[in-house]
């Protein structure tokens, strides 16, 4: 274990930061449930009330941003598995334009409400 | 670095026994919650472009359809949260020996279905 922190490896590093990514979102899910119920059955106000504490608005934005981080990092092992070497390069670059469009998205419109 | 690293594993070949089939269900709840993901974005959207819009999408979000969709968004997390815990576990360097790993898979398959129903419940 302290090999991985003391000898930094590209692979190890990806390791690394995909398996903290999760414990991270762990408890960062609360907030998505939190929203998920409100999207389902709060009236508009009581939204715009629990998005505009920060607690709130920052721990959604938190899970958007490193779910779509932790997203990355596992498509480009799924990818890496099962993509043709030729065509891996342009898949993994989509799909990290894919989520770093939606992380940017993501922050955008709730850093607005 | 050499361009040797094979393509794997092989799916339509091998009959996986439990643990493998939930391996491959982690890469594939992992592929379809990034797709679910667009989704989530979606709805903040709606909540930036007005009361109108939010009402709309809320109405749309508790059809029937869309509640079997929310739900099967709900047990995708749930699997492959649990899942992604024993990878956690594994890190560690335990349960490792064949009984332990199929007698976890099967606890991972009761906590995330009970995690599901117990927050599907909530939800709706």
């Amino acid at each position: 274990m302290r090999n991985v922190f003391t000898k930094p490896h590209l692979a190890h590093f990806h390791w690394l930061q995909q398996r903290l990514s999760a414990f991270f979102l762990l408890p960062l899910s609360y907030w998505l449930f939190m929203f998920a119920e409100r999207c389902l059955h709060a009236n508009y106000s009581e939204m715009l009330t629990w998005l505009h504490s920060p607690m709130n608005k920052y721990g959604l934005i938190a899970w958007f941003l490193l779910v779509c981080y932790h997203g990355a990092l596992g498509i480009q092992v799924v990818f890496e598995d099962y993509i043709l070497r030729s065509r891996q390069r342009l898949a993994i670059w989509s799909a990290n334009t894919f989520f770093i469009g939606l992380a940017l998205c993501a922050v955008l419109f709730l850093v607005q409400i | 670095m050499p361009h040797n690293r094979p393509i794997s594993p092989h799916l339509q070949i091998y009959r996986l026994p439990l643990t493998g089939l939930i391996s491959i269900s982690h890469r594939l709840t992992g592929v379809l919650l990034s797709i679910g993901l667009l989704g989530l974005v979606f709805v903040a959207m709606q909540i930036t472009l007005g009361e109108e819009n939010f009402n709309q999408i809320q109405l749309a979000l508790n059809t029937l359809p869309m509640k079997i969709v929310i739900i099967g968004f709900v047990y995708a997390l749930m699997f492959h949260l649990c899942h992604g815990v024993r990878h956690l576990i594994w890190d560690a360097g335990r349960t490792f020996s064949r009984e332990k790993l199929t007698y976890y898979a099967r606890i991972e398959l009761v906590i995330s279905a009970s995690l599901t129903l117990f927050i599907a419940r909530e939800l709706m």
